[in-house]
């Protein structure tokens, strides 16, 4: 990959103005859709034991858990910080959410019955094993969405720092590549000419 | 920028009807064109070919040396600028500008940068993250004015931009047209049926009527020497005033007044002796000294000018302009004569045809 000149590195940051950090959101929305999953997986096991008064905490925390996610990925979008330490604080809690059912369930795997795929004797340690992967999956994606937003929101923040204190000007940095560009147009058609000139070897 | 050269355009609809007859007309480079007309004239249709969004019945689209007419509107490299505007509601202006270079997979840089240069141009730079509801009508028509500049296309095509606009808006954005046009220096094909539009915008204007050409010319040569009966009635406004009567020794004669035709008036009518014609004169060269009686039926101050409504004879309508402030009351009868350097002659209409200019 060619490595940026200043001035594209600047060109790149002043995108930053004028276009939403669409990569961290859909990682964060990724991260929402895993969590989904991973309920549904949770509220499928058929085992007695959930129907208890924290199946109704569980839910609570769940719906808790989405709408924050959905926030946070609305702020990261728009290169909030303190969204993606929202985020950061959300994939530890997916985390952490590993070692509670999904590896307690896995320990103590057990047959169970008619389930969530069907008709079949289904071992609980398949729902478990889903459970932990899709987890997983939603951490690492909310991670990867706060470090992104981090990053982005960063450079954007040093960018308009720069631009306030009238360090850099990017109509300047834009004029001077048009007239790069220019230059190099004009040379780029005078060429030829120099070339046929050479060839019938009028200059020396 | 390229030139365009539409050579014998036809447009047929199902059912035989025909929208577009035999349009010829070729574009010079940076040349600002517009196309004028009453509704259903085939103005936008033989637009809209231009731009692949009809196809063509009969005859051959040339842009910059290559045949476009059956080429699609992707490969034409032309922009067209809609009536409605047609901007995508939830995208900010910047990602409306830059829609169409995304979709051809152009580089970051290489669209912001031009992104950057339309909304310097368009003075748009502060909205630029800002969604199209949150914008004015103006500001919007100036948005898709720059989603087409940023594909710098071969040819701008605009189909009536100003028209949902307020009246104090249009003319504001007629003057950034024409700025807009000096700055890019682009060939620009215009639609609109809007006569000021056409008489300030156009380097050279193409009247339009049931499909056919009626005339081609700059501005100036429209108003003042309109090719027919059609033309003379659609350019200028108020209309101009229109008079049936014979040409008898030297006289232009009906049965409300007689004038006298001077010298070159006569030597151009030499060959319409006994023959009846069309006088037509725009109201503006109404003198207010004459023998022609005109009965007021309405007199409107505008300011800098007056419009005096009448009936010459107590019978032909009829619309004056003075260049000053009049208080005629209703009834009043005032005698009026016409500007011998501005009377219009006309043949008698042919059918669908409207009468020809005689020079």
């Amino acid at each position: 990959m060619e490595k940026k000149t200043v001035n594209q590195q600047i060109v790149a940051d002043d995108i930053l103005r004028y276009k939403r950090n669409k990569l961290a959101q859909l990682l964060a929305i990724l991260g929402l859709v895993f969590n989904c999953l991973y309920f549904c997986i949770l509220y499928a096991i058929p085992d007695v034991n959930m129907r208890k008064i924290t199946l109704g905490i569980s839910v609570l925390l769940t719906l808790v858990l989405m709408l924050v996610i959905f926030l946070s990925s609305e702020g990261v979008k728009g290169y909030n910080k303190k969204f993606s330490i929202v985020l950061l604080v959300v994939a530890v809690f997916q985390i952490l959410r590993i070692f509670y059912y999904p590896l307690k369930g896995l320990k103590n795997d057990t047959l169970v019955g008619i389930g969530y795929f069907g008709y079949y004797p289904t071992s609980s340690g398949f729902y478990f094993a889903m459970m932990l992967i899709w987890l997983v999956a939603s951490a690492a994606c909310l991670i990867a969405a706060a470090v992104l937003g981090w990053i982005y929101a960063a450079r954007l923040e040093k960018f308009q720092k720069k631009l306030n204190n009238g360090e850099i000007s990017v109509e300047a940095v834009l004029a001077q590549m048009d007239e790069e560009d220019a230059s190099k147009a004009a040379e780029a058609s005078a060429e030829p000419a120099v070339t046929a000139e050479q060839s019938t070897g009028e200059v020396q | 920028m390229p030139e365009v050269n539409i050579q014998h355009l036809e447009k047929v609809y199902d059912g035989n009807v025909k929208a577009v007859h035999d349009f010829n007309l070729d574009i010079k480079d940076g040349e600002f064109i517009v196309l004028v007309g009453p509704s259903g004239c085939g103005k936008s249709t033989t637009l809209r070919m231009v731009a692949g969004l009809e196809d063509i019945t009969n005859g051959d689209l040339i842009i910059d040396g290559k045949n476009c007419t059956r080429l699609p509107p992707k490969d034409r490299d032309i922009a067209m600028v809609f009536q409605n505007y047609a901007l995508y509601g939830h995208m900010t202006i910047y990602e409306n500008m830059a829609f169409s270079l995304t979709l051809r997979k152009e580089k970051k840089e290489v669209i912001h940068r031009k992104v950057m240069a339309a909304a310097e141009i368009l003075d748009l730079k502060s909205q630029l993250n800002k969604k199209p509801k949150q914008l004015s009508g103006g500001q919007r028509q100036r948005v898709a004015m720059g989603r087409a500049i940023v594909r710098n296309p071969k040819v701008f095509l605009f189909d009536e931009p100003l028209s949902n606009l307020d009246a104090k808006l249009r003319g504001s954005m007629r003057r950034e047209l024409i700025l807009l046009h000096q700055k890019l220096n682009a060939t620009i094909m215009y639609v609109t049926h809007d006569q000021t539009e056409a008489l300030t915008l156009a380097d050279r204007i193409v009247c339009m009527s049931m499909g056919h050409i009626q005339q081609i010319g700059k501005p100036i040569e429209l108003y003042e020497q309109p090719a027919n009966t059609f033309v003379a009635t659609f350019i200028g406004l108020p209309p101009m005033n229109m008079f049936e009567g014979t040409i008898e020794k030297g006289n232009f004669k009906n049965e409300l007044f007689t004038y006298p035709l001077n010298d070159k008036q006569k030597q151009i009518l030499k060959d319409y002796e006994g023959k009846t014609v069309i006088l037509g004169v725009r109201p503006e060269n109404v003198t207010r000294t004459g023998n022609v009686s005109l009965h007021i039926t309405n007199n409107e101050n505008l300011g800098m000018n007056t419009l005096v409504h009448g009936k010459v004879a107590g019978v032909k309508n009829i619309v004056c302009k003075f260049a000053e402030w009049c208080n005629y009351n209703i009834g009043d009868e005032i005698k009026i004569g016409f500007d011998e350097e501005m009377m219009h002659f006309f043949e008698l209409p042919e059918g669908d045809m409207p009468g020809k200019a005689i020079r």
